[in-house]
Formats: C-alpha cells, sequence, structure tokens
C-alpha cells in the first residue's frame, strides 16, 4: 500500500502535511499529476488551467529531468566507450519512444531490457551498469535502479535447494533495479549436474516473474559468454540487448590516468607521462593480463602516489608544485 | 490576474528578493496580502525601507505563509498587473515541526496554480559544497516540476558573497538544457531587472 495516492493533488498535500512525504518525493508526484499519468504513477488527473498533456509535450515527463541528464552527463564523461554510448542512447531513445506508442495507443513491443556485457574486466562494465541503473530509475522504467553485483559464489549454494534459496535472495535485493552478474558463464561450469544450472533456471524464473521489476546483466570475457549463450539457447532471445566493451586504447589509458590523477590533485610530469606511456606499450605488446584496462592504470597510479610520498617524506619545505608533482622514477611497472 | 510564485529552499532569499524587485518599481510603502496556513488573511503594509527588518532574517523558515504583493511590471509598451508570491520554503528530508510541514503543503499547493515560477537557490551555498552535484535533491525536484510546466526561471542568488560564482557555473553546467538562469544579488539590488524583464515578458 502507497502512503498517499499519486494520482491526488490533496492526497499528496496531506501527505507532506502529516510527515509522510518529503517535499522532494511531493513534487516528483505531482509532477507525474500534472503530466497526465504520463510520470510513473500512470494516473490521468490533469490539473485545472492547464492544457491537456499531449500539447505540453508531456509524454517527456522523465525525459530531460534533472537527474537523467546528469545520469548522460556522466556516461559522456567516461572515456572512450563510444559505441556504448551510442548504444546507450538508442535504448533511451526505444524506451521513449515505446512509451509515447503506448500513450497514443499504437502497438509498443513489451520493453525487455536484460542485457549481455562482453570484455574483459576493468573495461567500464560494472560503471556503464551503474549508470544505467541511474537512467532507468529515470526514466521510470525502474524503481529504484540501485546496482546489486554478485558472482558465482553469491549464487551458487552447497546442497540441493541452496542454490535456488540463494538465488532468490539475490534477486530479492536486486528487486526494482539491476542484478549484475559478473563471470556469469561460470554459472555454466560444472554441466547438467552442477548446481549452476539451478542458478540459471531460478533466474529465468525470475526475469519472468517480475518483468517490470528486475534488469538482469550477464557480464564476462567475450568468448566465454559467447560460449555460455550458444550452450544455452533459451537465453538469446531473453537477452535483447547485446553490449560489448572493447579494451581501452593506450591513449585512452592514458586519459584515464590523468583523469584519476587530476581528482586527487596529482599530475605526471613530461618525463613520467614518458615512462607510463613505454610501461603500457611494452605491457600491451606482450598482451599480458590486465592489459587495456583501467585497473592496470590504477595501480600504477597507486603505486606512483605511494612512491612519490616516500620521495618526498624526508625533504624539509616541500612546495605545493613538489607536492602535486608525480615524476618518473615514481612510476613502476610492478610491485 | 497572472500569478508569479517565488519559491525555493528555506533562507535562499526568497523575501529579501520579492522586496527588491518591488523596489525596483520605486514602491514606497509596499502592501502583502498574507495567506495562513489555515486559510486567514490579512494584509500588512511597510515603508520598503523597514520592510527587510521585519521580514527577512537569517534563521530558515522566517517565512511561514503565502504572501504576495501586487506590482505594475513594465511590459512591452505598457504595463502588467501581475501578482508575485513570496511562500515557505521547502526543505530536505521530513520537517520536524508540524506547522513547517503545513507552510510547506501550502506552497506546493500554490505552485500548482501559479502561472510562473521563480526558483531561487543560494550560488553561494552551491559553490561551498564539496559534493558534486551543487544543489540537493529538492532544488532537483523543483526544477523537474517546474520545468514541464512551461514559465521557469531560475534566480542564482546571493552572488555579492565570494565563491557564488564557482556555485553560479556549477548550477549551469549540470542544469538540463533550455533552463533560464539569472545571477542576482538580492542584497545589493543586483541582476534584479533582468528577472523583471523576463517575468514581464512571460506573463
Ligand atoms: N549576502 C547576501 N545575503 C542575502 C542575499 N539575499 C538574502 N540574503 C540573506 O539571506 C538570509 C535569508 O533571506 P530571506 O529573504 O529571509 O530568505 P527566505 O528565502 O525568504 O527565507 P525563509 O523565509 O526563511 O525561507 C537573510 O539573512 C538575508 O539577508 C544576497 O543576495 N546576498
Ligand atoms: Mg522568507
Amino acid at each position: 500500500m502507497l502512503a498517499f495516492d499519486p494520482g491526488d493533488i490533496n492526497s499528496v498535500l496531506a501527505g507532506v502535511e502529516n510527515g509522510r512525504l518529503t517535499p522532494s518525493q511531493a513534487l516528483e508526484a505531482l509532477r507525474d499529476v500534472s503530466c497526465g499519468g504520463a510520470g510513473r504513477s500512470g494516473k490521468a488527473v490533469c490539473p485545472p488551467g492547464l492544457p491537456p498533456a499531449d500539447e505540453r509535450g508531456c509524454q517527456a515527463a522523465h525525459e530531460g529531468t534533472w537527474p537523467l541528464h546528469q545520469a548522460m552527463a556522466e556516461l559522456d564523461s567516461l572515456v572512450g566507450l563510444e559505441k556504448v554510448k551510442s548504444l546507450v542512447r538508442e535504448i533511451v531513445a526505444y524506451v521513449r519512444i515505446q512509451r509515447i506508442r503506448a500513450q497514443r495507443l499504437l502497438a509498443s513491443d513489451p520493453l525487455v531490457l536484460h542485457m549481455i556485457f562482453s570484455g574483459n574486466p576493468g573495461t567500464g562494465k560494472t560503471t556503464c551498469a551503474r549508470i544505467l541503473g541511474k537512467i532507468f530509475k529515470e526514466m521510470g522504467v525502474l524503481e529504484k535502479g540501485h546496482l546489486v553485483e554478485v558472482e558465482r559464489a553469491d549464487l551458487v549454494g552447497e546442497y540441493i535447494g541452496h542454490t535456488a534459496q540463494k538465488t532468490r535472495e539475490q534477486i530479492k535485493r536486486a528487486m526494482g533495479g539491476i542484478l549484475f552478474i559478473d563471470e556469469a558463464y561460470s554459472l555454466a561450469r560444472g554441466g547438467e549436474k552442477d548446481f549452476g544450472k539451478e542458478a540459471i533456471d531460478t533466474l529465468v524464473k525470475a526475469m519472468e516473474d517480475y518483468k517490470d521489476r528486475l534488469i538482469l546483466i550477464l557480464a564476462g570475457y567475450r568468448e566465454e559468454m559467447a560460449s555460455f549463450i550458444r550452450s544455452n539457447p533459451g537465453l538469446r532471445s531473453r537477452f535483447p540487448v547485446h553490449i560489448e566493451f572493447p579494451d581501452y586504447t593506450i591513449e585512452e589509458l592514458i586519459k584515464i590516468a590523468q583523469l584519476m590523477l587530476k581528482r586527487r590533485e596529482y599530475k605526471l610530469d613530461p618525463e613520467a607521462l614518458f615512462e607510463l606511456r613505454g610501461i603500457l606499450v611494452s605491457k600491451i605488446a606482450k598482451n599480458e593480463d590486465n592489459t587495456g584496462n583501467a585497473r592496470l592504470v590504477r595501480n600504477i597510479i597507486e603505486r606512483a602516489v605511494r612512491r612519490q610520498a616516500l620521495r618526498l617524506a624526508d625533504k624539509p619545505d616541500l612546495s605545493r608544485e613538489e607536492l602535486m608533482l608525480i615524476r618518473r622514477e615514481d612510476i613502476s611497472e610492478g610491485p | 490576474m497572472r500569478r508569479c510564485i517565488i519559491v525555493g529552499k528555506p533562507n535562499v532569499g526568497k523575501t529579501l528578493f520579492l522586496l527588491a524587485l518591488a523596489e525596483s518599481l520605486r514602491v514606497k510603502n509596499i502592501s502583502l496580502l498574507r495567506e495562513l496556513p489555515d486559510g486567514k488573511r490579512m494584509a500588512v503594509s511597510y515603508d520598503i525601507r523597514e520592510a527587510a527588518r521585519h521580514l527577512v532574517d537569517p534563521a530558515p523558515h522566517t517565512t511561514r505563509c503565502l504572501q504576495s504583493v501586487i506590482l505594475d511590471l513594465p511590459a512591452g509598451k505598457g504595463r502588467k498587473r501581475v501578482e508575485i508570491i513570496d511562500t515557505t520554503g521547502l526543505s530536505e528530508g521530513v520537517h520536524r515541526d508540524p506547522g513547517v510541514r503545513k507552510s510547506m503543503a501550502q506552497t506546493l499547493a500554490a505552485l500548482q496554480s501559479s502561472d510562473l515560477i521563480v526558483h531561487i537557490i543560494d550560488a553561494a551555498a552551491a559553490g561551498r559544497g564539496m559534493d558534486e552535484p551543487p544543489v540537493g535533491e529538492v532544488d532537483q525536484e523543483i526544477c523537474n516540476y517546474a520545468r514541464l510546466r512551461g514559465g521557469y526561471c531560475i534566480v542564482a542568488n546571493k552572488m555579492d558573497i565570494p565563491g557564488a560564482d564557482k556555485g553560479l557555473k556549477q548550477l549551469v553546467q549540470t542544469l538540463p538544457p533550455g533552463v533560464r538562469v539569472f545571477p542576482v544579488s538580492a542584497l545589493r539590488r543586483r541582476g534584479i531587472l533582468e528577472v523583471r524583464t523576463y517575468v514581464g515578458s512571460q506573463l
């Protein structure tokens, strides 16, 4: 039961008066009301004196609102990921148009937004999922839009029935938001007898039972995910959105490093930048683990910050510039 | 008569802005019609030079009712008579004083029936916050609500305080596109004319 009837102005005002609603919540409800039900509450009430919702462009009740704009800006501020960004934009446009079509009583597809994210670790999958949650919340697709990040061990149990129970618990936590399953292919690891299968079945059932309240994202390495989907043909149609996260290029990795440092009020001197580029080039050439991902950069930067501190620790009279500057000798490849 | 409502968080300078607006039109004696949350009405009037002393205060929730003034705004060649309404500030969270809550509900009700919304934000406070969004949930929701209604602008007030320019910049960066923002100092009477012209043109 809701604490108020979101379609009724007086009940919203009474909610503020008796302390069941904050002014922000009330404004959100009033926004829906003034928009003739284009918003979350779905009730078509028009306050007196206003033209009908359609003429005011109210289909867009949740488009262009402040937090949505912020979430999109956050997405834009991520380094690289151009394909991902344009795909997200496509999804947002699609959701909006399906909504408007439904309002105009045109045939509209039910929104199925379960996704597969494939790519190496540290390529921005979780970050994107978190931002998508915010976007969907603001568009009214999800009630809360929070992200619950799990892996095999959070879903799979030790005895029969245990797995279903554990999986259901995570589903419950994610209700109204996104359930993000990292290294999802590992659910199919042990073959037919493995409890991973039970987790998959429970997830598939939840997707049907809570169609409008939960979005599932399966994430993992590209090849592994591809063969996982191939071996579970039922999954393909249930996860209509596929997003590939490519490795970052060297230039993008350097941009990420500089952004991380800037946020912490450090900067690289040109020699240090040269050194960093050298390390990245050689790592990528050797095709070592972690190459092309942001975690590699994060490690190098964190180490550099510690080494700089060590270098400066015994020096008297430190200038502001010195405190900010990361030099060549602070940059190192490994621990 | 068209109604323009002034809303915002407590203490952002709504009342002082109303007075500055009246003063810019050479009002000598300001007559305010007060409507209390319980529906009672009364009229008060002050010498414009004295009014701030009675109505403006550094403490939040100084204003706990609707108080409106009727002004003849210059519009085109002539003048347009409009009602400008000062309101109780909308605070974050649930306020613990039931009286204040009732007054805030009154603000929201008046918001529903107004033709133009002037949303005041304390730019100095926005610049002070280290946290990312320069304004909190209430301001965001006021903006979300008001944008849909058409006839909406933001007044970034207290621009005379050092650091307010930073707040203004952050504010403008995070705003959804198409929202008008006017930098103002109600205290130093700066930027009032621009808002006045906008209000006149919108009503
Ligand atoms: N420096 C500076 N102070 C201002 C400005 N505008 C308002 N103030 C101060 O901010 C405080 C609050 O001003 P009010 O006009 O009472 O604000 P309000 O929004 O009506 O506040 P409530 O009625 O309590 O919600 C007072 O101390 C004012 O002097 C401004 O432009 N610059
Ligand atoms: Mg006031």
